[in-house]
């Protein structure tokens, strides 16, 4: 039965309809029993058909689910290496600022070290001044003591003077009228000689006051003298404080220099980190766009599952329109 | 010209309803595309339509509230006329959507192909859109649809349609086309407009994150018996946190919904049978995993979704909007009938009804609000 429509490369109703009514009430009879076989099967088909579509689905949503949770994480991740960056950047800047800051003090350091070399120098010749103004001081004071000597001797001779005249004196009151006139002369150089003595007491006078003035001057430059020594101490102590600070300052340098290299270093390596977790989040948000396409798909699949129930449910109530000779 | 125009009455004669309602539409449309309450002899409705109208098509249908240029109305009667300058049309009455949709196939290829659709482009969404309107509780929708897709080889052409209703009295709804009245049938409206057009679907359910799996089912007869391996109302009523007998109360809120990345398609529970079953307005797929859904600020979604839809637009003609029986349900025992109208009525045109099905390109949808404008895009 039906041998020629099979047997046909095209499909033609005509034949297929003159074939059917051809058939004997057994054929018929068979034929039908075979279209229900055949609707029950392609129900069943269909329902194991969308039941996988049903499971495809859950399949997919996990899948969607794992790579939105591994998106969301990467995104997060990315995040962070940008904030990581971004303080790595701060500290980047920050350690160049503290480098060119410490440059910069090394340079203060080194003018502030040169200055002090200067002052020492300037106080060696200032306390040379000094010595030599000591030694001055110690030639007047020498000088001095010779004047007082000479000033006793002139102050004797004013004293030989003075008896000297008064023996003239004495002599002349004994020549009597004529030794009246040398007495006068010996009076005027008794007097001569008494003035000499007082200037003498007033030259003394004035050369102790000089002496002692001195001496005061002499005692201040040496007390000066040890102050200088002191300060001129002070100064090379500072000077090395100046050196210990500028090999501090160039050990701080070098090791902001080690730190920035090494910030320039780790963030080069987190960018590259993180642009390799950004060329992941591109893959995932690739893998979403494919998983959508399933979706799309399992979807028009959902539909021809729908369209199927629909059609089979037609060939059904056909099939047994056919058996029950009315539709 | 106007390409669409649309009116809508609560006059309770019917001869004063469809001549009140006609008076602001086009004398002679290319289409006329009416909806009218049960409280309406539909027979009669049709034949007043089809007298005033004798050289267009006319495409009727009974429903479950009505939706007109002011917004959602009850047992009021609506209709729009579309203007013969807006593009070709031709029409089709399946007969017998339940059982034989495919002995219309042959019609409706012919349909299409009279108005110039090519059904083998591979650019589809560019030859036009099917309106299609199926009759309600005969379970037939999808069978409609996959009829009305199957003349199509490839993918892609538009079909936009809703489920014609009876005023929730679940006994029996009509369709007619050119005074042909069928409760078992359905009309198919192609179109080659000369306009743009945009078909938006809103929904107001969000997920509320309780899935469950449907371990067994009939699509078919869109029946779950269970979910996770027991009876389906114990575990939905676990599942929702409520008593299993009340669970029928929250079907309006909470339906299920078929997730697909991240679009949901919902399927609304219709019925609890008496042996314990749940059916559905729409098939169910056995071992296919379901969310419990709850419903968002209704309101809101509307303005966002209104606001999405004109700004698709520089000229709108006007709007065909179909929305789901629960939707309206929901929005009556919310009493936001009037905010939701105020938002409604600043749409051109608008007319179309409360439905107990959406049809959305190739699928059935349920707890929807489907919008259809034409004009010129953006």
């Amino acid at each position: 039965m039906l041998k020629s429509f099979f047997k046909q490369k095209e499909n033609h109703s005509d034949i297929l309809i003159e074939e059917i009514y051809s058939l004997t009430p057994k054929e018929k009879e068979s034929m039908i029993d075979g279209l229900l076989d055949l609707v029950a099967l392609l129900k069943s088909s269909n329902e194991k058909n969308a039941k996988g579509d049903s499971v495809f689905i859950e399949r997919i949503t996990e899948v969607k689910n794992t790579v939105e949770e591994g998106r969301t994480s990467l995104i997060t991740s990315s995040d962070n290496i940008q904030r990581i960056l971004d303080e790595a950047q701060n500290i980047h800047s920050i350690t160049a600022s503290v480098e060119a800051q410490g440059e910069q003090n090394i340079r203060l350091v080194n003018e502030g070290n040169e200055n002090m070399n200067k002052l020492d120098s300037q106080m060696d010749y200032v306390k040379d001044v000094f010595t030599n103004f000591e030694k001055s001081i110690t030639e007047v004071q020498r000088e001095t003591n010779d004047i007082i000597a000479i000033t006793n001797i002139i102050a004797g001779i004013a004293d030989q003077t003075n008896l000297l005249a008064l023996n003239a004196s004495i002599e002349a009151a004994r020549a009597g009228e004529h030794g009246k006139g040398f007495a006068v002369v010996a009076a005027e150089v008794r007097k001569l000689a008494e003035q000499s003595k007082d200037a003498l007491v007033n030259v003394n006078k004035k050369v102790n006051e000089i002496v002692d003035q001195v001496s005061v001057l002499s005692a201040n430059i040496v007390e000066k003298s040890k102050e200088f020594d002191h300060t001129q101490e002070m100064t090379r102590l500072t000077s090395e404080f100046f050196g210990k600070i500028a090999t501090s300052e160039k050990e701080l340098f070098t090791n902001m220099s080690g730190i920035k290299h090494a910030t320039d270093q780790t963030m080069a390596e987190i960018s590259t980190f993180r642009q390799e977790l950004e060329a992941i989040v591109q893959l995932s948000e690739q893998s979403t766009k494919s998983i959508d396409e399933l979706y799309i798909f399992s979807q028009d699949k959902f539909f021809i599952s729908t369209d199927m129930t629909s059609y089979i449910s037609q060939v059904k109530y056909l099939v047994e329109a056919l058996k029950n000779d009315q539709l | 010209m106007e390409l669409m125009r649309s009116n809508s009455t609560k006059q309770k004669n019917t001869v004063e309803a469809v001549k009140e309602v006609t008076s602001k539409l086009h004398t002679e449309p290319s289409l006329l595309l009416f909806s009218t309450s049960t409280t309406h002899s539909f027979q009669e409705v049709t034949a007043l339509f089809n007298a005033q109208y004798p050289n267009s098509e006319v495409v009727g249908l009974t429903t479950t509230g009505e939706i007109g240029p002011s917004g959602f109305l009850e047992n009021g009667l609506v209709a729009m006329s579309f203007a013969k300058s807006i593009g070709q049309i031709s029409t089709v009455l399946m007969n017998d959507i339940s059982k034989y949709p495919v002995f219309s196939r042959n019609d409706l290829i012919s349909a299409a192909k009279h108005i110039g659709i090519n059904l083998n482009s591979q650019t589809l969404e560019k030859e036009g859109l099917v309106l299609v309107f199926p009759n309600g509780l005969i379970a037939a929708e999808e069978k409609m649809l996959s009829i009305v897709n199957s003349i199509f080889p490839h993918e892609g052409f538009p079909v936009f349609g809703a489920t014609a209703g009876d005023d929730a009295k679940f006994i029996e709804t009509f369709v007619s086309l050119n005074g042909e009245v069928s409760s078992k049938g359905g009309v198919v409206i192609f179109m080659k407009p000369t306009v743009d057009f945009v078909m938006l679907k809103e929904n107001i359910f969000t997920s509320t994150g309780k899935s469950m799996k449907i371990t067994k089912a009939d699509t078919e007869q869109r029946i779950v018996y269970e979910l996770d391996g027991k009876k389906a109302t114990t575990i939905y009523a676990n599942r929702l946190g409520v008593k299993e007998n009340e669970l029928d109360q929250y079907f309006m809120t909470n339906p299920l919904g078929r997730r697909f990345n991240n679009e949901i398609f919902i399927a609304s529970p219709f019925q609890i049978l008496p042996n314990g079953t749940i059916q559905f307005y729409c098939q169910v797929f056995q071992d296919s995993i379901v969310e419990i859904l709850e419903p968002k600020n209704p309101v809101e979604t509307l303005q966002q979704t209104l606001h999405t839809f004109k700004s698709e637009f520089t000229e709108l003609e006007g709007v065909l909007a179909f929305n789901c029986i629960l939707r309206k349900l929901q929005f009556q025992s919310h009493g936001i009938f009037p905010e939701l109208n105020r938002e409604l009525e600043k749409l051109p045109n608008l007319g179309g009804f409360c439905s107990y099905g959406e049809q959305f390109n190739k699928s059935l949808v349920n707890q929807t609000l489907v919008l259809l404008g034409l004009g010129k895009k953006r």
